[in-house]
């Protein structure tokens, strides 16, 4: 067998492990030696700006909008070249209306649109149980270590050790917490499959402060007081790798620690669940587009909705609380009643006009961050509320105050836009990143 | 030629001239081809987005590399992310059992896969891609001292799991299934 040689040790590596690290390298490059490198670029391409020229061009009505999309084009490259300190050369015409020549700022129509609208406070889902529960609530890429202490509601605490919790959750009557806790210290024992480091799940009871801890969880929700949780994800023996088989762990009233433990629930990962209602909507990855299903599932009741095929990965990412309303990436809602899906309106026209990321509040609403199509200029974040929606016309809609957990989430997202300044030195001081409102700050 | 045609020729030019050694760390990271093309095309969408603010063409890839990396450690980090999404049809990747593969080399995927993102951010960055602790961590946004102590105890972690005697796959499976399905610790 021919050898190649393995790299000398280093006189700081007396057992050669650095040398056998950096000869991972070349096992690395044998596995991606085959990607296309212009599919690659073409495909990064189209994500970072086909589907939002479909949504920009998507309800503006083509006829109306070629002029109107021409002056916002041609402004914004105005404007870019000004602010933003583009590199097109001097003098160059604008470019016509490619997926990758939208607006990078906001029109001062659409400015005048989120001004227009009335204010309001939200709070990120599970931002309430961080707060009820005493724990530190930190968005940051790098979140601090620290010793985690949970208030149970009679004033006692409960240590859980040091770490940080990347998610927690409160059954609604307040009965039991979970809280998933991830430290710099490897999982032990290992993980051989799924992500590297998911922590560990503990579950406090909340009258007495028992806890019960589950290391290496997978994809997990708590729905009531029934632990749903997915095997990890990618683990040999499972039908498919891609799909969670899932264990509901029940803790009626005298069943702490143990619980009742069933199997149940639709294989597939978990795309969001309602506490309150005992509802998990789920996404099954088939083999095709026309097997990928979603799932919605009564914990309680153990019964599950189908909905219909059509809808693929990432088409849904949050529900409402009853179910009912359904949003995707794109601002795109649906209706559900039973096991029919249609797709409505349901939010303001202009918001096709940007990227608009969905995610739920605590109190139920949907909290949309919004950015300019071509650039990641946040414009701040606006809550939509289903609640009440009869599903015509428009939800009603409020500029969200960015303070709290949602001032949290722009100043992280606005880390993208600081890794460019760090990465270019020579990148203008004067490029405007939040135009928010006067007197608003994304800064917490 | 327009702005936004010569953005997208840069962009092209950069992507088939520097995706190998982006790719390359990539899979470093996330020890999956999928998942490191995705990993790559995320972070290059990502810089597309930025590029008229990016003026020095020179910083492009720190750009995407660090990137690359926050969104590396954000998917470790946000749960609806981590559940991974591998196809049916498995990729054919082209990675025979290669003379480090018999070095030991599945031993130390596995115990790479075993340490935090940011451990083995470091040690990718460190040992894998051969940059100087500064520059690791400027990448990462780090402290130097905070990146010598993650790659000092990332190596001892890769020390400790590399001298347990090994364990079937099938042992570590039911060891997992056990504890997933509960039981008070």
């Amino acid at each position: 067998m021919k050898q190649i040689p393995m790299p000398a040790p280093l006189s700081d590596d007396p057992d050669g492990l650095q040398g056998r690290l950096r000869a991972l390298t070349a096992t690395a490059d044998r596995a991606v030696a085959d990607v296309n490198p212009h599919a690659l670029a073409r495909a990064s391409l189209s994500r970072s700006a086909e589907l939002r020229r479909r949504r920009w061009y998507r309800g503006v009505g083509m006829s109306a909008a070629v002029l109107a999309i021409a002056v916002v084009v041609v402004g914004a490259a105005g404007l870019a070249g000004v602010v933003g300190g583009s590199r097109a050369p001097a003098g160059s015409s604008a470019p016509s209306p490619t997926p990758t020549s939208l607006p990078s700022e906001p029109s001062r129509e659409l400015k005048a649109r989120l001004a227009a609208l009335p204010q309001t406070h939200v709070r990120l889902a599970n931002e309430g149980t961080y707060a009820r529960l005493g724990l530190p609530y930190d968005l940051s890429l790098t979140p601090q270590t620290k010793l985690i202490t949970v208030h149970l509601p009679g004033g006692r605490t409960v240590p859980l050790g040091a770490g940080w919790v990347p998610d927690a959750s409160l059954s609604p009557d307040g009965a039991y917490a979970v809280l998933n806790i991830c430290d710099e210290e490897p999982p032990n024992p290992p993980v051989q499959f799924g992500p590297s480091n998911p922590g560990r799940l503990v579950i406090v009871e909340m009258a007495t402060g028992r806890t019960t801890q589950l290391p290496n969880p997978g994809d997990w929700a708590l729905v009531g007081r029934t632990l749903v949780l997915g095997t990890p994800a990618g683990a040999p023996g499972s039908a498919a790798s891609a799909n969670n088989h899932f264990v509901l762990r029940s803790f009626p009233a005298g069943t702490f620690p143990n619980g009742v433990i069933q199997q149940g629930g639709p294989d597939g990962q978990i795309v969001a669940s309602s506490s309150g209602a005992g509802l998990l909507l789920t996404w099954y990855q088939g083999g095709t587009r026309a097997t990928e299903t979603y799932t919605l599932y009564d914990v309680n009741e153990r019964k599950a909705v189908t909905l219909p095929v059509g809808l693929s990965g990432y088409d849904l990412t949050e529900m409402s609380q009853d179910g009912r309303v359904l949003v995707g990436r794109g601002a795109t809602v649906w209706i559900r009643s039973g096991s029919n899906v249609r797709q409505v309106p349901g939010l303001p026209a202009w918001l096709d006009q940007l990227d608009a990321a969905p995610m739920r509040s605590d109190d139920g609403r949907f909290v949309f961050v919004l950015s300019m199509p071509a650039a990641p200029t946040y414009l701040g974040a606006i809550a939509c509320d289903p609640r009440g929606w009869n599903g015509t016309g428009a939800m009603p809609c409020a500029r969200v105050v960015l303070d709290g957990g949602v001032g949290m989430l722009l100043q992280r997202l606005e880390l993208d836009v600081s890794i460019a300044q760090h990465a270019s030195p020579s990148a203008s001081p004067s490029v405007t990143m939040s135009p928010l409102p006067p007197g608003e700050s994304a800064r917490p | 030629m327009g702005g936004t045609e010569s953005w997208e020729t840069e962009f092209i030019a950069f992507v088939v001239a520097r995706s190998p050694a982006l790719l390359r760390t990539a899979f470093l990271l996330t020890g999956d081809r999928g998942h490191a093309e995705d990993l790559v095309q995320t972070a290059l969408a990502k810089t597309y987005a930025a590029w008229p603010r990016i003026r020095d063409v020179g910083a492009v890839e720190a750009y995407v590399r660090r990137t690359m990396l926050t969104t590396y450690m954000s998917w470790r980090r946000r749960r609806h992310w981590l559940a991974e999404r591998p196809t049916q049809d498995l990729p054919e990747i082209a990675v025979a059992a290669g003379p480090e593969d018999l070095l030991g080399g599945e031993e130390l995927w596995a115990a790479l896969r075993g340490l935090s993102p940011k451990q083995r951010a470091v040690l990718v960055l460190r040992f894998g891609e051969d940059l100087p602790v500064e520059e690791v961590a400027r990448l990462l946004g780090l402290p130097i001292g905070t990146v010598k102590s993650h790659s000092s105890r990332g190596l001892t972690a890769l020390r400790a799991r590399l001298s347990e005697p090994a364990s079937t796959p099938s042992t570590r499976r039911s060891g997992a299934a056990s504890k997933t399905a509960g039981g008070p610790a």
